[in-house]
């Protein structure tokens, strides 16, 4: 087996009536298991694009997508859907948490459809939300939100935590507290985490950085020495 | 908007949002549809009988006097003031006979003025003769044009009293606007209700009365009956009238005293003639005696007459027979003299045969005689010859010497000559005297030829010397032959001499014998000449005796005649004495007649003159037409439908004002950031929110418009058109849009949107820009009230928990939703319950209630024996398993107020009853029997008396008889209204016996062909009227149901399209509302399926909920529907059937089921990516 994750030639080409518009112009990188990966690029690089391809929310038009072994660029929706449930957590930008559930009501959400799901009170633990966790999300600040979110996530066991700017509504502290949160996730679980970001600054602490322009792989770096997020400031 | 910006931006949003836009005009357009369209049910049933009476010119009133009305009654109401047309008209119920039914018809005048038939086939009557029959009859099959048709009066006046043409010829058939429906009410005659009508020319009446005068109100035309104005203006017209009624009343008594006593007059004149009438049909009898006598000695004459000349005719046969037998001798004399002469003639014929036999010998005889005669002759012919050749010899040898002779004479003279000659010339000349010289000159001349002439004459004389020798031997040789001939003839001479006597004597002999038979020739001749004459006259007198046969032929047939004629006359003698006889009996017998009728009269007088003398002050019945049966049931019937539309539609309309203000209300939300960002721009708060007034008034004011066309032009006539079933005169329907309704109805819908529209936008626009821009905080979830009912909240699964927070987050939708599909339940249960109630009608009645089979009416005209005959072949009818009789009659059973027309029932055995007929409480089901204390009437006429068990009520079966009587139970029925009661109580109300005229049957077989069977069998007896049986009558039922179905389509569809609307409108709200938390789902791997389960859950609780609280609202409306909709007639079954529940449960969950399903590919849209996007 090669590398946990790996993309080949990826394209992703919309077209609008007769022009076409690739959003994603033929990528290429792998990342290994229970790396932390940092993709950064520019607004409209086309990495929210490789992030919903990689999440199964999307499709490529061209190229292969492997995960875990598994070709999921070939994937069609229930395979995806499939996929989703099974292999990955994801962490929005806003959070998308059930406001008509409290926070534990929103992690066990996730649990209702997995096939190997952690204890929800214990995840929600170890996201530090112990005491809140019968609270619903209006009666949460937003990183505690984002906290219920990851959780939700992590519950779900998943081989592959996506995040999309988990930071991008919070403020800076919170945002700091969150990218700790799943560094530790990484590190303590052996989870990969691939955030992705248009904040530079983060990239020192990742295990590997991918930068992206314009719909293509400008740059990437292994990191032989990850900094703690603590030790970073923007 | 003047803005062109916001105007473009404002068609875009239509186009943008078709369907939002299409969803609020659809809900109005159904709103306004079923809120203007039911309403307009009832201006539009009344305004299509208004115009059907107004084109027929229904009479506005119409006026009945207790002595009937007059020509001067008329003229008199005519001058009333308001009254516009009179026509007086006659009307007679009468038995109408065709050729195998007997109707009850109410014969009526053909109206000219008002109260028009509409011809729907054929004529009206133009001759005495003919008549035009009620449309009914046709179409029901008791009749066909070209029918004959006998009336017969129903009452104790004879048919002559009443109308003076009895069979009529149907020339056309038709419908009046004075029935609107089938039923043609209740009559005195008969069987109690009426067939049909019958429409002839007024001259066929015999009355002097009219039976009413109708009447046309002054401006009445103009005003909408049923109306209150109609009514008020009717109402002052029956006061008005009704004051000229005393003096008119008073003239009317006057008249009829005058009448009656001249009729008495009349009577008693007429008594007076009956027996003067009696007395000269006795001495017509007399006379008839005597003529008898007559004709009798006549015939006496006659016989003796014919004696004589049959004596007479035996003398004239007998001299006949013997002249018959003289010629009859006479033939055979002649026969035998006849036969004798052939005889005869036959001997006759052999004597001649003989004579020429003995003649042909005789001549053979002569003919061997004649050779030798002729040998005879011959010898003598030769000896004549002989004899003659001699002399001619004898004669030729003296003719040869005289020829020598002569030669030598001759010779000589030359010799003489030559001497001369010579001597001459040997004389000299002048010697010669002249003589001399003239003889010498010949002899010179001559001299020459001298010596040939002698040489000649010398051979000649040779010559001759010869023949002379050859003559001299000729005759020796004939000297010879005679010698020879002479020797033969003395031969044969003898021999011919004795010959010829014998055959002479032979000859003689025969002509003796022939002359004898000559004569027996002539005798045998004369013979017959004799019989020829002989038979000629026995030819002559047979033909005299044709002649005398002939004549006695002409005789006897004379005789015969004779005798015929005489034997005729004995014939019409007896037939004279018998006619006398039977005329003498008839005579006796019509004097006791006559002597009773006279009788009687003089007693008919008597009562008459009592009857005058007790004669009422008579009374006026000035009767609007509230009065009219059909008039009241149609109103009826149309405030029932205006019932209906004061309820039904108004939950249409909340429906459609809530699903607009949700939609309009989850728009502006929508577009709150356009609405800050306008505000930022600068746009003032009427020009954003007139973009939503405007979007909302646009699409209710479509709506609004196109549901109250579609609404008023397709429902009211649906509605009527199911009415039409019932009433099936009513030509036309006129559904014209009501512009009270129109008005009212968009007004409401439209406002009710734009206000919505514009308190969405109300708190938006108060806001500041800022706070608009910014995603609206989510609403914040809450616990729910069933969290802290902790045993049942953890048994919830996860799912089912969130459902019902979800459930209790979005109030409004849950409210809108339940209404929505409560509604929608509502309208099943009340379409399926209606289907239930009515159906309820048929299985109810003729399940539980009526349980016989069929009745057999008895025809009121039978009499004794063939009602015996009757009974006796339905007692021992095995087909027939039960049978009982009953007195069955209308009755009107009147409490306070109205009368109401019902079925009197008498049954021959109270015990036997409930074989046929179940009296029982309709909910307790508890069995009532009859007894003499009080009857039983049906469920829905007491009600209708407004009469409860205990009450009193009476009963009317005409004008004259009225009973009172209590009411002691009350029986469930549905179908018509019914009057029991004991045979004792009859008889004590009545006062007399019940008349049987029903037989009813409970039979072994209920199918058609049995039941054909039956009725063909029986209804040949005298004494049956007609065969009916139940499973007609159901099936009738169910015929005139069938318009409620109609109603029940209406009623499911509006549901479903109701469910419709709302459910997709709500769940498109729902889902638009939850796009994000329904596309992070999916993120986080939740299968489509999963997904749309997440959202349906809550949608299938709604639709449990909604459905739970349908029942019950479909509960009351059903109720509420059954009572204002049923006819006075019927009664709808109460409960709705389980199946009508479950019916429309699945209904209900299949409406939803669709808009869930078509949720499905909405969901499936959904774009995860949605789930990214920052909080709009």
């Amino acid at each position: 087996m090669a590398h946990f994750v790996e993309l080949k030639q990826v394209k992703k080409i919309y077209q609008m009536g007769e022009v076409s518009i690739p959003a994603v112009d033929g990528i290429d990188f792998e990342i290994e298991k229970g790396e932390f990966v940092v993709i950064v690029g520019p607004s409209g690089a086309g990495k929210t694009t490789v992030l919903n391809i990689l999440g199964g929310m999307d499709t490529c038009t061209s190229g292969e997508v492997w995960v875990d072994g598994r070709d999921i660029g070939s994937f069609k929706g229930k395979e995806l859907a499939a996929y989703r449930r099974d292999d990955i957590g994801f962490v929005f930008q806003f959070y998308n948490l059930v406001q008509n559930l409290t926070a534990l009501e929103n992690v066990e959400l996730a649990l209702q459809i997995c096939k190997d799901p952690l204890d929800a009170e214990q995840v929600l633990k170890e996201v530090g939300l112990e005491g809140r966790k019968d609270n619903f999300p209006a009666q949460l600040s937003g990183g505690e939100q984002q906290r219920t979110a990851i959780a939700r996530a992590l519950a779900k066991n998943p081989k592959l935590l996506l995040c999309d700017e988990p930071t991008g509504a919070l403020d800076y502290n919170t945002g700091k507290a969150i990218l700790k949160l799943l560094q530790d996730t990484c590190r303590e679980k052996g989870m990969t985490v691939i955030v992705i970001t248009h904040n530079q600054a983060i990239a020192p602490m990742a295990d590997r950085v991918i930068k992206i322009k314009n719909g293509r792989v400008s740059r990437m770096e292994r990191n032989g020495a990850p900094v703690s997020v603590e030790t970073i400031e923007w | 908007m003047k803005k062109r910006a916001l105007k473009k931006e404002f068609y875009m949003e239509i186009r943008k949002t078709l369907n939002r836009f299409l969803s609020i005009l659809l809900i109005n357009a159904l709103g306004v549809a079923f809120f203007a369209g039911v309403r307009a049910s009832r201006p539009d049933m009344r305004l299509s009988a208004d115009a059907f009476f107004d084109e027929s010119s229904l009479m506005d009133l119409r006026i009945m006097g207790t002595l009937g009305m007059t020509d001067e009654d008329a003229e008199a109401i005519e001058k009333v003031e308001g009254v516009k047309e009179v026509m007086p008209v006659y009307s007679i119920d009468m038995f109408g006979r065709l050729s195998e039914r007997q109707l009850n018809l109410q014969v009526m005048s053909q109206p000219e003025e008002m109260n028009r038939i509409h011809v729907r086939e054929g004529r009206l009557p133009e001759k005495r003769d003919e008549c035009l029959a009620d449309y009914k009859l046709l179409t029901s099959g008791l009749c066909s044009l070209g029918d004959e048709i006998t009336l017969a009066s129903g009452t104790e006046d004879e048919t002559s009293d009443l109308v003076n043409q009895e069979t009529f010829t149907i020339v056309g058939a038709g419908t009046t606007s004075y029935y609107m429906s089938l039923d043609r009410g209740t009559t005195g005659i008969g069987s109690g209700s009426l067939d049909g009508f019958l429409i002839v020319r007024p001259e066929v009446f015999e009355q002097d009365y009219y039976t009413q005068i109708c009447v046309t109100a002054e401006g009445a035309r103009e005003l909408t009956c049923y109306t209150e104005e109609y009514d008020t203006l009717v109402d002052e017209l029956v006061e008005r009238i009704e004051a000229i009624e005393k003096e008119r009343c008073d003239i009317r008594y006057a008249q009829i005293q005058a009448e009656g006593q001249e009729k008495i007059a009349d009577a008693e004149k007429e008594v007076a003639d009956g027996e003067q009438k009696l007395k000269d049909a006795g001495t017509e009898l007399e006379d008839a005696r005597v003529k008898l006598a007559d004709a009798e000695e006549k015939l006496a004459d006659g016989r003796k007459e014919l004696a004589d000349g049959e004596a007479e005719f035996a003398d004239k046969e007998k001299e006949f027979l013997d002249a018959k037998q003289e010629v009859s001798d006479g033939w055979s004399e002649l026969h035998k003299a006849q036969e004798e002469l052939v005889k005869a003639t036959y001997q006759i014929h052999n004597g001649y045969a003989e004579y020429e036999k003995n003649k042909a010998e005789v001549d053979a005889g002569y003919a061997q005689l004649a050779p030798l005669k002729e040998q005879l002759s011959q010898i003598e012919d030769g000896l004549v010859q002989t004899g003659e050749g001699l002399a001619r010899i004898e004669e030729g040898i003296a003719q040869t010497e005289e020829g020598l002779s002569e030669i030598e004479d001759r010779l000589l003279e030359i010799e003489g000559a030559r001497e001369r000659y010579e001597e001459l010339s040997g004389k000299p000349e002048d010697q010669r005297t002249e003589e001399e010289k003239n003889e010498l000159a010949v002899l010179e001349t001559a001299a020459p030829g001298w010596p040939s002439i002698e040489e000649e004459l010398k051979k000649k004389q040779t010559e001759t010397q010869e023949q002379q020798a050859g003559l001299t031997a000729q005759q020796t040789g004939l000297k010879e032959k005679e010698a020879e001939l002479l020797k033969a003839k003395a031969e044969l001479a003898p021999i011919v001499e004795e010959n010829t006597a014998k055959l002479d004597a032979g000859a003689a002999a025969l002509a003796e014998g022939k002359r004898q038979l000559d004569a027996g020739s002539d005798e045998v001749d004369a013979g017959n000449r004799k019989a020829y004459h002989a038979e000629q006259e026995l030819l002559e007198a047979e033909e005299e005796l044709a002649d005398g046969e002939k004549k006695l032929a002409d005789g006897r047939a004379e005789l015969a005649d004779a005798r015929q004629t005489l034997k005729d006359a004995e014939a019409e003698l007896a037939d004279a004495g018998e006619e006398f006889a039977r005329g003498e009996a008839e005579y006796e017998e019509a004097l006791a007649e006559n002597e009773k009728t006279l009788a009687d009269a003089r007693v008919k007088i008597a009562d008459a003159k009592q009857e005058l003398a007790d004669l009422k002050q008579p009374e006026w019945y000035v009767l609007d037409r509230q009065y009219i049966q059909t008039y009241v049931e149609y109103g009826n019937d149309a405030d029932r439908i205006g019932a209906i539309g004061e309820v039904f539609p108004v939950i249409f309309f909340l429906v459609a004002a809530l699903v607009s203000l949700t939609t309009m209300t989850r728009m502006v939300e929508e577009q709150r950031t356009q609405i800050g960002t306008l505000k930022a721009l600068g746009y003032g708060k009427g020009a954003i929110a007139s973009k939503y007034i405007l979007y909302a008034l646009l699409s209710s004011l479509l709506g609004s418009l196109l549901g109250l066309v579609a609404g008023q032009k397709i429902l009211p006539a649906v509605i009527i058109s199911a009415y039409k079933i019932l009433y099936n005169n009513l030509p036309d329907i006129l559904t014209p849009l009501n512009p009270e309704y129109s008005v009212t109805a968009a007004a409401v819908a439209v406002s009710c949107t734009t206000l919505a529209a514009w308190a969405a936008c109300y708190k938006e626009l108060n806001a500041v820009p800022a706070n608009l821009m910014r995603p609206a905080a989510p609403k914040a979830g809450k616990r729910v009230f069933l969290e802290y009912v902790g045993f049942l909240w953890k048994r919830l699964t996860f799912s089912q928990k969130a459902a019902v927070r979800n459930l209790v987050r979005y109030k409004k939708r849950f409210f809108m939703t339940v209404f929505g599909i409560g509604g929608c339940m509502a309208l099943l249960l009340v379409g399926f319950g209606l289907k239930d109630s009515i159906l309820h009608i048929g299985n109810g009645q003729f399940g539980d209630v009526f349980v016989y089979d069929g009745t057999v009416g008895i025809d009121k005209d039978a009499d004794e024996g063939e009602r015996r005959e009757l009974a006796d072949r339905i007692e021992e009818d095995e087909r027939i398993a039960h049978h009982m009789r009953a007195l069955e009659t209308a009755v009107d059973v009147e409490a306070e107020g109205a009368p109401r027309s019902a079925y009197l029932i008498v049954p021959e055995s109270e015990e036997e009853l409930d074989t046929y007929i179940h009296l029982q409480d309709r909910e307790t089901g508890e069995h009532y029997e009859l007894d003499g204390r009080g009857i039983v009437l049906t469920e829905k006429l007491a009600r209708l008396l407004g009469v409860s068990e205990g009450d009193t009520v009476i009963l009317k079966e005409d004008d004259t008889k009225a009973v009172e009587a209590r009411v002691a139970h009350i029986t469930e029925q549905y179908f018509m209204h019914y009057v029991y009661m004991s045979r004792e109580l009859y008889e004590s109300l009545y006062g007399q016996a019940p008349e049987w005229n029903q037989w009813f049957m409970k039979n072994n077989r209920q199918d058609e062909a049995f039941e054909e069977e039956l009725r063909t069998e029986y209804i040949q007896y005298d004494a049956v009227s007609d065969v009916d049986f139940i499973s007609g009558t159901a099936k009738r039922v169910a015929d005139m149901l069938r318009s409620m179905d109609l109603i029940i389509y209406v009623l499911v569809t509006a549901a479903g399209l109701l469910a419709f609307v709302v459910l997709y409108n709500l769940n498109n709200i729902n889902i638009n509302e939850r796009r994000r938390e329904l596309a992070a789902l999916k993120v986080l791997g939740f299968f489509d399926r999963e997904v749309s389960a997440y959202v349906n859950r809550e949608n299938v609780l709604l639709t449990v909920i909604g459905t739970g609280a349908g029942a019950g609202l479909g509960i009351l409306l059903h109720r509420f529907v059954i009572q204002t909709a049923e006819i006075d007639m019927l009664m709808f079954g109460r409960a709705i059937s389980p199946a009508s529940y479950l019916y429309s449960v699945l209904l209900t969950f299949v409406f939803s089921a669709l808009v869930n399903g078509a949720m499905f590919f909405k969901l499936r849209k959904i774009d995860m990516v949605e789930s990214l996007k920052s909080v709009e």
